[in-house]
């Protein structure tokens, strides 16, 4: 049960990037942006930061976490 | 750029019939007639061999953090499973029934097979979970 919403994909669609081409950017496999993007995995630091990086995104936009 | 390191090996599937090589294990019975020695049924191990199906299946796999992190949920999965059944082995061992019905040769034989087809669970166990995980993964990109 995910604890998280995730705009990533809103985001990824506004760079017009693909999930490929993000996931080679921030150097993780297609299938961790899927289940990103479904908020079913829980990302580490590094990869929220490497991922607000690229689409020059706060984090807090794109990872919104239930109160 | 992506080192050889960070991808998973590339292993052919049917590397894991090597597995059958665990019936080597079976040869103690053999040797412990001809000559009392049970170190073959530590063979029995090598049917965890039959992991490497599920690691030829998944060869040249980017190791990102969410493989890492399934690498450790399978691994954590498949010891707790086998930590239950060495101690299932043990109760078994020490229930005071060998006494009673075998020798204590036999005792030892028991728990050397028990053990080595417990290293072999873990083994094949926790390529198993990396794998089922993995797939749990690219069945929820087709759905």
């Amino acid at each position: 049960m995910s604890d998280f919403k995730c705009e990533l994909k809103k985001y990824r669609g506004l760079m017009d990037m693909t999930q490929e081409q993000l996931a080679e950017k921030v150097g993780v496999r297609r299938e961790t942006i899927i289940r990103l993007e479904k908020a079913q995995y829980n990302p580490s630091l590094k990869l929220a930061i490497d991922i607000s990086k690229t689409l020059n995104v706060p984090i807090d936009k794109l990872f919104i976490f239930d109160e | 750029m992506k080192s050889n390191s960070d991808y998973t090996a590339n292993i052919n599937p049917r590397l894991g019939w090597l597995g059958l090589l665990g019936f080597l294990g079976f040869g103690g019975f053999w040797t412990y007639q001809i000559n009392n020695m049970i170190f073959p049924f530590c063979f029995l191990c090598l049917f965890g061999l039959f992991g490497l199906f599920y690691d030829g299946k998944m060869k040249h796999t980017l190791k990102d953090e969410m493989y890492k992190d399934n690498e450790r949920k399978a691994s954590l999965k498949a010891l707790k499973l086998g930590f239950g059944f060495s101690y299932a082995l043990v109760i078994v061992s020490s229930s005071g029934i060998w006494d009673i019905i075998v020798t204590k040769d036999f005792l030892l034989i028991f728990l050397l097979i028990g053990m080595s087809l417990n290293v072999a669970i873990v083994v094949i166990l926790s390529k198993f979970y990396l794998y089922k995980f993995d797939s749990l993964e690219k069945d929820n990109e087709c759905g």
